[in-house]
């Protein structure tokens, strides 16, 4: 049995707040009666896999398309007369070819609603901010696609603004620039602008978020704050990696009954996952384990996000979404396979 | 870091979009090139060219035999090619004066000189035949066809008389001569023919031909202050026709720029990052009216280009005030119409081949001005000038053909064209922006012309 982690945040200081909102697109339904709040100054993954409703959502977020049913607010009122609080990286991103950056970063500034001297002003900083001085001149079609990427990420922050959806923002990154976006955002985010970004990538998310909302086939799965997700999704579980790595691991269960089933862990192949009864406190069955076994170390797991997925999506009914469509970042850290019996 | 930034209004990123759209076209090496100097250059080819084209027929070299049985009309053709002298290939003058001065314009002498033999008198020979044999004839109608004979002319009896009923004069030519050479020969035996006709009768041929000279006309146009200024037909039929292409090509030069530049943001994937900053109507104002602007520098560069022209040709009367404020509002009709069929177009489309099956149906009205032009510019108050001044996306081109010409229309049909114009404008404008917003999101198969309609209805 699953705890409901379906926690909307209170109402009263939404940035964005999404009422039963339905889209469908023919007969394929992409958004279903999804209801979401995203707090003033929050940090909130929006995470799914491929296909999930993400986009969609978000879009319908920006008034770029309109929900057949249900309302959305941003800042109070729509995001068409709010375009200029709001910073919106889209999923589809694009440039003008032959335009050069800083032409093409002022005119977004405008369109913003920047002067061209605020616009001008800021397009130099933010080039500065981001590792791209120097490239002010250069057309956008002469630049890498990293570049390419950083600098719409520069259009949808140029004009400061109190709102930031981030749609995938770090797809085709490397991870030297991924860790600089992740930075910034954080920096935005601690000066007190409110930031959604979506993403399939369930590892990333944890990292930075604070709020973590989760959709599959445009069901919202999970809606709350990360801490108190992982609290209420504690998987009861140790990470033991034996002295003598041929130690029979599966002893384990019969010299320690609170130990549930045995099985490998992916992110140390050395290391066993051993499953605690849930009854028990894991760190009174940690000593029981030392005592048993000569130990190199032993933790108890947290819990990933992409684990929580798996549960959840397994639990509603719905097919569980494949590795790759996680992420694989996320799939490489976080699932288990079974390889003991269990009792 | 960036906490005093200045805002401007809403108004200014309407102006921003226009501002890129007109700069990132009118602003640009292709469209200086391509609007600027490629028709000076065109103009300049043709006037350099108009220098080197010479419009008398190249040097000829070979014989010419003349079957001529009274020897009148071979030397009335000798004495054609002599007036050549001066204007005709040296080689032509040299044979003309040759036979000239060995004949002193004697026929006799020079069907004496010529008789039985090819004379060749420099790089042309004439040849005149007395005989009336027609195996004579048969045989040089044959060296005209192994090309032994530059031409053979048979000059009927017949044909020098008061009455020669349907008898022709018979011409024989190689099947490589020149149409300028071809009429070079027709002009002279025809008139070297009526000549001796003229004489045989005892009548003086210049005197009869100052006597049918048609006198010339003086025509002027007496304009509204009582001066007058020099009439030219010709000219006045060309101002409706001027125009109407000036209109033409302004507005579907910028049209073709709207087209292209939607389906870039579109193709590009930037059309979303716009959306996200500005409204779909401040977008689709924007670009509209940045391209208006590249519309009117085409007309005006292109008009007054036109109207210098006609300064310099002292034809600038031939341009009423009336006339100007005609085209400005036509032309505004017309851009406006235009560029919604293209922004609609682009805005639906993936690429200018999806583009031409959307824009192909529009195009069958758009083509009537054209393929009309000359029966409208003849018959401006014509029934078919009528009719299809109202039909629209037509009314502005149709109008402004009509109104370029001399006859006066109608001011109701005037007005009634505005009206209906500028109300189907109205009504192009607001499907184009339901179309637009629609649009601009789409990705993959082109609609069809039913599913455009249907955006229209999408709410």
């Amino acid at each position: 049995m699953f705890p409901n982690m379906i926690r909307p945040a209170p109402e009263r200081d939404a940035a964005i707040s999404l009422r039963g909102v339905e889209k469908r697109f023919g007969t394929t339904r992409a958004v279903a009666g999804l209801d979401l709040v995203v707090p003033r100054g929050s940090l909130c993954g929006f995470l799914g896999p491929n296909g999930a409703g993400k986009s969609t959502t978000i879009r319908m977020i920006m008034s770029i398309i309109y929900p057949d049913s249900g309302t959305v607010s941003v800042l109070d009122g729509t995001a068409l007369a709010n375009k200029d609080r709001i910073g919106y990286l889209p999923e589809e991103r694009g440039l003008y070819r032959t335009m050069k950056v800083s032409e093409f970063l002022i005119y977004i500034g405008r369109l913003k609603g920047l002067t061209a001297a605020s616009a001008h002003r800021s397009a130099s900083e933010w080039l500065e901010r981001i590792e791209l001085k120097g490239i002010s001149k250069k057309k956008c079609q002469e630049l890498s696609k990293g570049m390419q990427q950083k600098v719409q990420f520069i259009a949808s922050v140029i004009h400061d603004p109190e709102l930031l959806i981030l749609d995938e923002p770090f797809s085709g990154l490397d991870p030297v620039n991924a860790q600089l976006l992740t930075s910034i955002i954080k920096d935005l985010n601690r000066s007190g602008k409110t930031i959604i970004f979506s993403t399939h990538q369930m590892h990333t998310a944890e990292a930075m978020c604070d709020r973590v909302v989760l959709i599959n086939h445009g069901i919202k799965l999970l809606d709350a704050n990360l801490a108190d997700v992982r609290a209420q999704f504690d998987p009861h579980s140790l990470i033991l990696e034996p002295v003598d790595e041929s130690f029979d691991i599966r002893e384990i269960t019969a010299r320690v009954p609170s130990i549930t089933s045995v099985e490998f862990d992916d992110e140390n192949r050395l290391a066993r996952l051993l499953r605690v009864d849930p009854a028990l406190d894991p760190q009174s069955v940690m000593s029981d384990v030392v005592r048993a076994i000569p130990t190199r170390s032993i933790a108890i797991k947290r819990p990933t996000l992409t684990d929580i997925f798996i549960q959840l999506v397994e639990a509603t009914g719905g097919a569980a979404p494949s590795l790759s469509e996680i992420g694989d970042g996320a799939a490489a850290g976080s699932t288990a396979h079974r390889e003991g019996g269990s009792r | 870091m960036t906490n005093t930034l200045e805002r401007s209004n809403a108004s200014g990123k309407v102006l921003a979009v226009a501002w890129r759209e007109f700069k990132h076209t009118a602003l640009t090496k292709a469209f200086i090139i391509g609007t600027l100097v490629f028709p000076v250059f065109i103009w300049g080819l043709m006037a350099v060219s108009q220098l080197f084209i010479s419009r008398e027929p190249p040097p000829l070299t070979g014989t010419i035999a003349i079957l001529d049985p009274g020897g009148l009309v071979a030397a009335e053709a000798t004495r054609q090619f002599e007036e050549l002298k001066n204007r005709a290939a040296p080689s032509v003058s040299s044979t003309v004066e040759a036979v000239s001065k060995a004949t002193q314009g004697d026929a006799a002498a020079v069907a004496k000189l010529a008789e039985g033999l090819t004379e060749d008198t420099g790089r042309v020979a004439i040849t005149v035949i007395h005989e009336t044999d027609p195996t004579k004839a048969d045989e040089l109608r044959t060296k005209v066809g192994s090309n032994e004979l530059l031409a053979f002319a048979s000059i009927d009896p017949k044909l020098l008389t008061i009455d020669p009923g349907d008898v022709k004069l018979e011409l024989l030519v190689q099947t490589t001569t020149s149409p300028k050479h071809t009429s070079l020969y027709s002009r002279i035996l025809r008139e070297a023919t009526v000549k001796s006709r003229v004489a045989s009768v005892g009548e003086d041929y210049a005197k009869l031909m100052t006597m049918l000279k048609s006198p010339e006309f003086n025509t002027q146009r007496v304009t509204r202050d009582g001066g007058t200024a020099k009439e030219r037909a010709d000219a006045r039929m060309l101002v409706p026709i001027a125009f109407m292409m000036l209109v033409w090509i302004a507005t579907f030069s910028s049209g073709n720029y709207l087209l292209t530049t939607t389906i870039e943001e579109k193709s590009n994937k930037v059309m979303e990052v716009l959306l996200s900053a500005v409204s779909p109507m401040q977008l689709l104002a924007g670009k509209i009216l940045g391209q208006a602007l590249v519309s009117a520098v085409i007309i005006v560069i292109y008009g007054a280009l036109a109207f210098w022209g006609l300064l310099f040709l002292s034809m600038a009367d031939l341009i009423q005030p009336i006339l100007i404020v005609y085209l400005v509002v036509f032309f505004v009709m017309a851009y406006f119409m235009i560029a919604t069929i293209m922004v609609a177009v682009g805005s639906a489309v993936s690429d200018l081949r999806e583009a031409q099956a959307l824009v192909g149906p529009a195009m069958v009205v758009l083509i009537i001005p054209l393929a009309l032009l000359v029966p409208i510019v003849d018959s401006p108050n014509g029934m078919l000038a009528t009719i299809t001044s109202f039909i629209p996306p037509a009314i502005p081109f149709i109008m402004i053909l009509r109104l370029g010409g001399t006859e006066p229309i109608a001011l109701w049909q005037v007005l009634l064209s505005i009206v209906i114009g500028f109300g189907s404008t109205f009504a192009m404008l607001w499907a184009a922006t339901r179309i637009f917003r629609v649009g601009v999101l789409m990705q993959g198969k082109p609609p069809t012309m039913l599913e455009l309609l249907k955006w229209v209805r999408y709410q």
